[in-house]
C-alpha cells in the first residue's frame, strides 16, 4: 500500500513542478512520457469497469432465488457478449457492430436523452413559482433566458435577446466564476491531502 | 385546507398528474414536426459568430478537430458539425480529427459520410482529413496527446497507416500546429478541459460545438475570447442550416421546440396562478 | 531562463499560498487544534430526510453521480460522497431506515461497498446490509430508466443526490421527486448546479459538498484542507477587488504579475 502512494506523491509533485519550473525543462520528455502512460492505463480502467459490471450479473444470475429480477441479468450477457463478439470478429467498423450501434445504442440513447424534455417540463410546472423572493428571481431569470433561444419569442420580442444577454454575460458570468475558482481551490486541497496520504480512497 | 376536504378545482390542478403534462407536450413537439408552420428566425449573436469563425479559417489551413459526438447529443449537434465540416472542405482546409470518448469513433464515421454527400464528392483520406482515432484519458489524455500526438497514437492512425506516410500530417506533431480548432464534446462538460490543455497553452483560436445545457458554464470563455465561439445546441445547428441555406432537420427541430417553450411559459402562467388562487383559499406548501 | 515560466507566476504564487496555509492547517490538526466548521444546515437535512423514511417505513436513495476516478477534474467530487455516504448509512442503520445505493461509478463500486458494510457494522446491524440490493452498480446509461422504474415502483421517501453529475441530473432529481420523495441534491459541476438547485427540495453547491464531506466525517486532514482553501478565496476576493479598481482606473492589471 505504501509503494503507489509514494508514486503518486512523487510523480504529482514533478508533474506541478515541471510546469512551473523552466530549470526543470530536461525532465519533461519524462513528463511526456507520465502523461501517455496515464492515457494506456485510463483506457485500461474500461476493462474494470465491465469486468465488475459482469461480475455484479454473474452474482446475480448465480444466486438467481434472491433476486426476481435475474433474468435481466441473462439478458445484459447476452447482449454484452454478441457486442464483445461483433467487435472481436469484424472490428469497430464491421457490418454487425455498426448495426447494433445505429439501431439499438443509437435511438435507446437518443430515447433517453430526449425523456430530459418531458422531465423539465414538469419540473418547471412544480418548480417555477412565486413562492417568495429567491424563486421569484429564479422564474423570472429562467423564463428570460428561456425566450431568447425560441425564435418564436425573439421574432417579435427582440429585446429578450438583450436582457437574457445581460443574465448571462453579467450575472451568470460572475457566479460561475467564483463558484469555478472555488472547486478549483477543492481541487488544489484534495492534490495536497493525496500527496500526504492522507486519502488513501483513490487507490480504491 | 385540512386532509381529507375535498381539493379545490386550483389544487386539483396543482397536483395534476404529470403524465398529462408529458402527454401534451409530446402532442405538441410531434404536431410541430409532422405540420410545421412557418415563423420569424432571427439569428443570434453566438450563431452568427459561429458562422463567421468557421468562415474566418483560411482557405489551405489544417487544422484539428476533436469529434466525439454520443448518439445521445446526435440529432442537435449533427448539423452544425456536418455544415461546419463542409464549409471547411469547400475551403479546401485539411482536418486532423480525433476522438477522446468511446461512442465517438462511429458517428465520426457517419459524419464524414454526411459531410460527402453535403459536399457532392468524396474526401481523400490523408491528404484532406485523417482519423487519429479514440485518445483515453480525458484530460491526462488530451494533454499528452496535445503535446506529442504521435507518441500517444504510437505513430499510426485509426487503420494502423504510418502518420508519416500521411502528406496533411507533414509538420504536425501537437496542438501548437494548428492555429484553429474545433471540439464537439457532445454533452460532457468538457469544453474547459479544452481551454485548459489546448487553447491556453498553444493559443490556438478554438470553437466549440456543445448543447445548449453546456452554455451557461461556457458563456465564461467566450467573455474573455478563450473560445471563440459556440454552435449552441439544436438552435446553433438551426442557425448554420439557415446561413447555409441547408434547412434540414434542426431547423424543423427549433419551430418544434418554440412551441413546445410556447406551451411551458402558459403551463409555468398557469401554475402560478392555480398557486395563488390554492394560498388565497388557504392550502400552504 | 526566469525562474518560474512567464505568464504562470500569479498561478505559482497562489498555489504556494495555498498549499502552504493547508500545510498550516494540518500541522495544527495535529497539535490537537482543529479547525471549526459551520455547521450546515444540510446536515439537519438529511436527519430529517432520515426520519421521513422511517415515519413513511419507505426506502431512501442515495445516488454518488457519475464519473470515473481516473479523472482529477471529477475526482473531488467522487471523493466527497464517500463522507456522506458513510454518514447516512450508518444514520440509517441505526435509526432502521433501508437504504438504497444505485452506484454508476465502477471503480469507486468496491470502496463504497466497503464503506456501507463497514456502516452496519459501526451500528451493530450487519445482518442488515444486503450485498446484492443495498448497493448495486450500473453503467450511466442504464440508471436512467433503473431511476425512473424502480422509484415508481419502490416509493423512497428520500433521496440523496451528491458527486460528480452529467446531464441526468434532471431526469433522476425528477423522477424521485415524483415518486414523493424528499430530495437533497449537491453537485461541483458547474453545467448541472441549476437542475440540481431547481429540482430538489434542498441543494448544495459545489464547496458545500466538501464541507459537508469533512464536517460529517470530522477527518482532521479533510477540515484542515478546507480552511487553507478558505484563505484561497480570501486571496481570489482581495485580487478581484484589487483588480476592479485598477482596472476601472485604467490600469493594465496583467502586466504586473506575468
Amino acid at each position: 500500500m505504501t509503494i503507489p502512494l509514494y508514486i503518486v506523491s512523487i510523480l504529482g509533485v514533478w508533474m506541478i513542478a515541471e510546469y512551473f519550473l523552466p530549470f526543470l525543462n530536461p525532465l519533461v520528455p519524462t513528463t511526456d512520457m507520465i502523461r501517455t502512460y496515464a492515457t494506456i492505463l485510463a483506457a485500461a480502467s474500461w476493462g474494470l469497469g465491465t469486468a465488475i459490471l459482469c461480475l455484479a450479473h454473474g452474482r446475480r444470475i448465480y444466486r438467481q432465488t434472491k433476486d426476481p429480477f435475474w433474468g435481466y441479468s441473462v439478458m445484459f450477457l447476452i447482449c454484452f457478449l454478441a457486442m464483445l463478439g461483433a467487435a472481436l470478429t469484424q472490428g469497430l467498423k464491421g457490418t454487425t457492430y455498426l448495426w447494433f450501434y445505429n439501431y439499438i445504442i443509437g435511438p435507446t440513447g437518443q430515447a433517453l436523452y430526449s425523456t430530459t424534455a418531458f422531465y423539465v417540463t414538469t419540473a418547471g410546472y412544480r418548480v417555477f413559482r412565486f413562492r417568495n423572493m429567491d424563486a421569484a428571481v429564479l422564474l423570472i431569470a429562467g423564463m428570460f433566458v428561456m425566450w431568447s433561444v425560441l425564435p418564436l419569442f425573439t421574432g417579435p420580442f427582440p429585446v429578450l435577446v438583450v436582457i437574457a444577454g445581460w443574465i448571462n454575460n453579467v450575472i451568470a458570468v460572475a457566479a460561475y466564476r467564483g463558484f469555478v475558482m472555488g472547486v478549483a481551490l477543492g481541487i488544489i486541497g484534495l492534490a495536497v491531502r493525496v500527496f500526504l496520504h492522507k486519502h488513501r480512497e483513490v487507490l480504491a | 385546507m385540512t386532509e381529507g376536504a375535498k381539493k379545490s378545482f386550483a389544487e386539483k390542478a396543482l397536483d395534476l398528474d404529470h403524465r398529462i403534462l408529458a402527454s401534451i407536450v409530446f402532442c405538441i413537439i410531434a404536431a410541430m414536426i409532422l405540420y410545421p408552420v412557418s415563423i420569424p428566425f432571427p439569428v443570434s449573436n453566438y450563431g452568427q459568430n459561429f458562422y463567421d469563425f468557421v468562415h474566418s479559417i483560411p482557405a489551405g489551413e489544417t487544422i484539428g478537430f476533436m469529434l466525439s459526438d454520443t448518439p445521445s447529443t446526435r440529432p442537435q449537434l449533427e448539423p452544425s458539425t456536418t455544415l461546419s465540416l463542409m464549409i471547411l472542405f469547400e475551403k479546401d482546409v485539411k482536418i486532423i480529427f480525433w476522438q477522446d470518448e468511446f461512442m465517438g469513433p462511429p458517428i465520426f464515421t457517419d459524419y464524414i459520410a454526411i459531410t460527402e454527400d453535403l459536399l457532392g464528392r468524396e474526401l481523400e483520406y490523408g491528404v484532406e482529413y485523417v482519423d487519429l482515432g479514440y485518445v483515453a484519458g480525458e484530460e491526462t489524455g488530451a494533454a499528452a496527446f496535445l503535446k506529442d500526438m504521435r507518441t500517444v497514437v504510437a505513430g499510426v492512425d485509426v487503420d494502423g497507416t504510418n502518420l508519416d506516410d500521411l502528406p496533411i500530417m507533414q509538420g504536425i506533431n501537437s496542438g501548437g500546429d494548428f492555429e484553429y480548432g474545433f471540439f464537439n464534446v457532445a454533452c460532457r462538460c468538457t469544453e474547459p478541459m479544452y481551454v485548459r490543455q489546448w487553447q491556453q497553452p498553444y493559443g490556438t483560436k478554438v470553437g466549440s460545438i456543445n448543447c445548449a445545457m453546456d452554455l451557461p458554464a461556457i458563456t465564461l470563455y467566450l467573455a474573455t475570447g478563450q473560445i471563440k465561439a459556440t454552435a449552441n445546441g439544436l438552435l446553433g445547428g438551426a442557425e448554420m442550416e439557415y446561413l447555409t441555406g441547408h434547412l434540414g432537420t434542426a431547423y424543423g427541430q427549433t419551430l418544434a421546440v418554440s412551441f413546445g417553450g410556447l406551451y411551458f411559459t402558459i403551463l409555468v402562467i398557469l401554475g402560478n396562478v392555480f398557486f395563488f388562487i390554492s394560498r388565497a383559499g388557504g392550502r400552504r406548501e | 531562463m526566469s525562474v518560474i515560466t512567464q505568464g504562470r507566476v500569479l498561478g505559482f504564487a497562489v498555489l504556494i499560498i495555498v498549499i502552504g496555509m493547508i500545510l498550516y492547517y494540518l500541522q495544527r490538526a495535529a497539535g490537537g487544534k482543529l479547525s471549526t466548521l459551520r455547521r450546515l444546515p444540510q446536515i439537519d437535512v438529511i436527519d430529517e430526510i432520515i426520519a421521513r423514511c422511517v415515519e413513511m417505513n419507505r426506502e431512501l436513495w442515495f445516488l454518488s453521480g457519475q464519473g470515473t476516478m481516473t479523472y482529477a477534474t471529477q475526482l473531488p467530487g467522487i471523493l466527497s460522497t464517500f463522507g456522506i455516504l458513510a454518514y447516512v448509512t450508518q444514520r440509517c442503520a441505526e435509526f432502521g431506515a433501508v437504504i438504497h445505493h444505485p452506484t454508476m461509478l465502477p471503480v469507486a463500486y468496491n470502496i463504497q461497498f466497503e464503506i456501507m458494510r463497514e456502516a452496519y457494522e459501526l451500528a451493530g446491524k450487519p445482518e442488515e446490509f444486503d450485498p446484492l440490493d443495498t448497493i448495486i452498480y450500473m453503467p450511466a446509461g442504464a440508471s436512467r430508466p433503473y431511476v425512473a422504474n424502480e422509484s415508481w415502483r419502490r416509493k423512497p421517501a428520500g433521496a440523496i443526490l451528491t458527486g460528480f453529475w452529467y446531464h441526468f441530473t434532471i431526469i433522476h432529481a425528477e423522477a424521485l421527486q415524483r415518486a414523493g420523495a424528499m430530495t437533497l441534491g449537491g453537485t461541483d459541476t458547474t453545467h448541472n448546479i441549476p437542475f440540481m438547485v431547481a429540482a430538489n427540495n434542498y441543494s448544495m453547491i459545489g464547496e458545500e459538498m466538501y464541507a459537508m464531506s469533512a464536517y460529517l466525517s470530522k477527518d482532521p486532514a479533510l477540515t484542515s484542507s478546507l480552511a487553507g482553501q478558505d484563505v484561497g478565496k480570501y486571496i481570489v476576493i482581495v485580487l478581484t477587488i484589487l483588480g476592479m479598481i485598477a482596472g476601472a482606473a485604467g490600469v493594465d492589471v496583467l502586466t504586473w504579475f506575468v
